[in-house]
């Protein structure tokens, strides 16, 4: 207990006044991410952190990190916390280092267009620092405007934008990175990240989820703000189209800025919650950017082909309507008291054979699903299927969860594979690469962070609150398990708003 | 080792990846040092022997399988680019890929100079390099990453890879991304007598929103490379290459031709193919390819007056050509007329080693790699290579001392 104390002064004294917190208050709110977790996950896991620091300069996160180490604490990196696989929650207690308060942008080099910014920054403040001088950020998360780019770049960056300019890697070109031994590295010399004569190792933190490292500065790479922007919608009579379309789509010789797809379920659920939504079998989003000529052409070549796959475009008002709604995809959760979302890479060819298949464990789990998601390349969609929870009936949204794990289980089934591990998912890394690579990240991870310091016992381990190892066995067994729990409940009802929500607001 | 087929005493050819395991793993049970040769061409010395290495040339591993569905090439180290881009066009498929100075190099080049030797358009070598598998010394299969073009499972480490100058493992295998053809291909080069305007244009035209190839050379490349004969020349010509629609690509070739005008240079080539790749053996045993030096975009003129200088100091001629232009980095190759002289190299060695310090270029030749400013990223690389390299006996001698 004295130790405890010392041990947490130790952390006050590394920030500034007012940045060191070990009130119950803080540490519930850092002690969950964007899932909902059922209370009883607590028996698996610390998710409350024991004290919450936060830095505002790259030293005090250092400093964190060695005073961590000489009282043997766990630390955990916490960006805005927008992705749901605990990546940014405690499994052991211990420090969380909120970044959200390393929230400066450093600076913009105008003649090579690179940003340099810290952690904590807003996507969307980010995006619009840059409208003010002539660039804009074509790649970010749909979460744009509550997510961090430290948070993003972590997961691996795919999102809005990716189609034509890439993930995070692509745009990454260096960052500045705490290791677990309290140690600042530069992952690249910042004009070799494109051709580089030093080894590289940007990308082996970008995606880390944390796990390497605290990232501490970024460096992007940002593009003169386009002439011309211009979303469209189509709506196609059901998903089959949909897919057939996203086919076509990927095969053309022209390239949209953005490719994203929604299922009609979403508009239903809209509907249930009294707002306004269109009637539709499932839509196609079509977003181009670009020189206005360049812009004209392309709509002009995807609306002949949209218009042959069956498609029908929507007014220009509807179109801006999906655009701005890019970032509020779970304003349904609302019928529930929250939602769960499940993402997958799937190659573009199977999609529709995913959508068959998962439309078969929803009627099989008695669940109400709906899809969505985007092309991030000519082979590849990403796939996002969500349903809607209620947390407070626990056993139900516990059994609930399998169903994140049996959708993965039919993308690996098609070639495809589940995006992120962190602390729920992490056994899926072995569906996701061969067990050589594996190893290898097990003994990088050893190499970096020999007693499993920085978010330990994630990304590849699943380990729980006592330090014991789940693997891959008994996962299955359990998620199994649970799959069949909740086949056992009567048919999942969020046809209206839960009572004692609040409605009516301003933002309704 | 047996099968394995040695062609000089000290020269061992592996044709598919289980004789690359079986041939790393005979080496690493006898801590045999081992070093990988590429074709040569290029004066960098990573080919160079050390000691009692065992060379290992993958050129025989030069398969190329192209995959329509997954719009994706699976490519052996010693396929060559020729190859690449017949297999895909065989399909309907084209790669975004332009090979350094038009040259047809294998793969496996490209990997000894971390792919430093291709252009891309707008997207860097990650956007065109999805997957490297390769084989560690310690004779494991090390997915570099899967074909998926989104990391989200564990660490990427394929740049890792990709940036170790084989010192972490051979890659036996490349994953690189296709798209269907277009209706037109325009090439255009325009004329600059100073280079700083020709510079300033490249960077005009990539920020342009129609996201081009861009190339530049201080004579004809292909001429040179060729005859062996330089072309003096204090000006820059830029090559654009551009492909889309006819109505985008009369657009883009609008705006290239305004911004070169307004920075002063000349139309004076078009057509619509583009003129590579360049046959090795047809390159003149005259032209001295003196490295891949990656330099900051904006010193490009300054660096080519300083290292003219230097030649024309020892009495020599240099002529450059330039690759992947982009506002940030660029490839520089100075191209020598015959072999240049030990006090040019060590004089030009040393320049861009300052250059690299001061000014931001740098040099592939693999003395450096060793030679890293970061201390603590360097030891964090050296034990990573200890877990996949435990004899540590893959080109060890290009990272300094371990």
């Amino acid at each position: 207990m004295i130790e405890s104390d010392i041990a947490k002064r130790s952390f006050a004294a590394a920030v500034k006044p007012g940045r060191f917190s070990d009130s119950p208050l803080e540490r519930l709110v850092t002690s969950h991410d964007l899932a909902p977790m059922p209370k009883v996950a607590c028996l698996a896991f610390k998710m409350m952190p024991d004290v919450v620091v936060r830095p505002k300069e790259p030293e005090e996160v250092a400093e964190i990190v060695r005073i961590a180490n000489s009282w043997g604490w766990p630390v955990t990196p916490r960006g805005a916390a927008s992705w749901g696989f605990g990546g940014a929650v405690p499994n052991k207690g211990g420090v969380t280092v909120d970044l959200a308060s390393m929230d400066r942008i450093i600076g913009l080099d105008v003649e090579r267009g690179i940003v340099r910014v810290q952690p904590g920054v807003v996507w969307l403040r980010l995006d619009e620092w840059l409208n003010r001088r002539g660039y804009f950020v074509p790649y970010y998360p749909s979460s744009a405007p509550g997510a961090t780019v430290g948070g993003w770049i972590s997961t691996g960056g795919v999102g809005v934008g990716s189609y034509k300019y890439g993930t995070a890697r692509d745009n990454v070109r260096s960052l500045q990175v705490v290791l677990p031994s309290g140690q600042m590295i530069n992952t690249a010399h910042l004009l070799d990240s494109r051709h580089p004569s030093q080894f590289d190792l940007t990308c082996l933190f970008v995606g880390a989820e944390g796990s390497l490292g605290i990232v501490t500065t970024i460096d992007l790479q940002v593009y003169p703000k386009p002439e011309s922007f211009v979303p469209t919608t189509y709506s196609f009579p059901d998903m089959d189209h949909v897919f057939n379309a996203l086919v076509q789509i990927s095969q053309a010789r022209l390239k949209p800025y953005h490719v994203a797809f929604v299922d009609g379920n979403y508009f239903r659920f809209l509907r249930a919650m009294g707002r306004e939504a269109i009637e539709t079998g499932g839509v196609v989003n079509l977003v181009f950017e670009g020189p206005k000529a360049k812009v004209d052409e392309e709509i002009r070549y995807f609306d002949a082909l949209m218009t042959a796959m069956g498609g029908v475009r929507m007014s220009d008002e509807v179109a801006q309507h999906e655009w701005k709604e890019r970032s509020y995809e779970l304003r349904s959760k609302k019928l529930g008291t929250g939602a769960v979302i499940g993402e997958a890479l799937v190659p573009v060819d199977k999609a529709l054979l995913v959508t068959h298949d998962m439309l078969k464990l929803v009627r099989k789990m008695k669940m109400n699903v709906s899809v969505m998601g985007y092309l991030i390349d000519r082979s590849t969609v990403a796939f996002l299927p969500f349903y809607l929870t209620d947390e407070r009936r626990w056993i139900k949204a516990l059994s609930s969860l399998s169903f994140v794990k049996k959708f993965l289980d039919i993308s690996n089934k098609y070639g495809g594979r589940g995006v992120g591990l962190g602390l729920f998912m992490a056994n899926n890394i072995y569906k996701m690469r061969d067990r050589n690579t594996i190893e290898l990240l097990k003994k990088i991870k050893e190499t970096i962070d020999p007693e499993g310091r920085i978010n330990g016992g994630k990304t590849t381990m699943l380990q729980l609150r006592y330090g014991i190892k789940v693997g891959p066995r008994l996962f299955r067994f359990g998620m199994n398990a649970l799959a069949l729990l909740k086949r056992l409940y009567p048919r999942d009802r969020y046809d209206r708003p839960v009572p004692g929500g609040f409605t009516g607001g301003e933002h309704e | 080792m047996s099968g394995l087929v040695q062609t000089t005493s000290q020269v061992v050819q592996v044709s598919n990846a289980n004789e690359l395991q079986s041939f790393l793993t005979g080496c690493r049970d006898r801590g045999q040092p081992v070093v990988t040769i590429d074709s040569h061409l290029l004066r960098t010395s990573n080919w160079m022997s050390v000691g009692s290495a065992l060379q290992l040339d993958v050129s025989r591993m030069n398969w190329v399988r192209v995959e329509p569905a997954r719009k994706l090439a699976l490519v052996g180290p010693g396929a060559r680019f020729s190859a690449l881009v017949s297999a895909a066009r065989a399909q309907g498929l084209v790669v975004d890929l332009e090979p350094l100075a038009g040259i047809d190099f294998t793969f496996g080049d490209w990997a000894h100079e971390s792919l430093r030797m291709l252009s891309t358009i707008n997207s860097g070598l990650e956007g065109v390099l999805r997957n490297v598998k390769v084989v560690a010394p310690d004779a494991c299969y090390q997915t570099g990453y899967d074909d998926f073009p989104a990391n989200g499972g564990g660490y990427d480490l394929t740049k890792m890879f990709m940036t170790s100058f084989l010192t972490l493992g051979v890659p036996y295998e490349f994953a690189i991304p296709l798209r269907p053809g277009s209706d037109v291909v325009l090439v255009k080069t325009y004329s600059f007598s100073k280079p700083e305007e020709a510079i300033r244009a490249g960077i005009a035209m990539h920020r342009s929103g129609f996201a081009p190839a861009l190339q530049a050379g201080s004579g004809d490349t292909g001429s040179i490379l060729t005859s062996g004969s330089i072309e003096k020349s204090e000006g820059l010509r830029l090559t654009v290459r551009f492909e889309g629609t006819p109505a985008i690509t009369e657009a883009a070739e609008k705006t290239f031709d305004e911004i070169a005008k307004s920075k002063g240079g000349n139309e004076t080539w078009k057509s619509v193919e583009p003129q590579w790749p360049l046959d090795p053996s047809s390159i003149s045993p005259a032209a001295w390819l003196l490295g891949v030096c990656p330099c900051d975009t904006l010193s490009l003129p300054s660096v080519m007056k300083d290292i003219s200088n230097m030649a024309s100091e020892a009495g020599r001629a240099v002529q450059f050509h330039i690759s992947d232009i982009d506002p940030n980095v660029s490839v520089l190759v100075p191209i020598f007329q015959g072999p240049p002289t030990p006090e040019i190299l060590r004089s030009i060695g040393s320049y861009l080693v300052n250059r690299r310090m001061t000014l931001r270029g740098n040099v592939a030749w693999n003395s450096l790699l060793g030679d890293s400013r970061s201390r603590p990223r360097l030891e964090l690389v050296r034990r990573i290579k200890s877990h996949v390299d435990s004899r540590m006996i893959l080109n060890t001698h290009m990272m300094g001392a371990i």
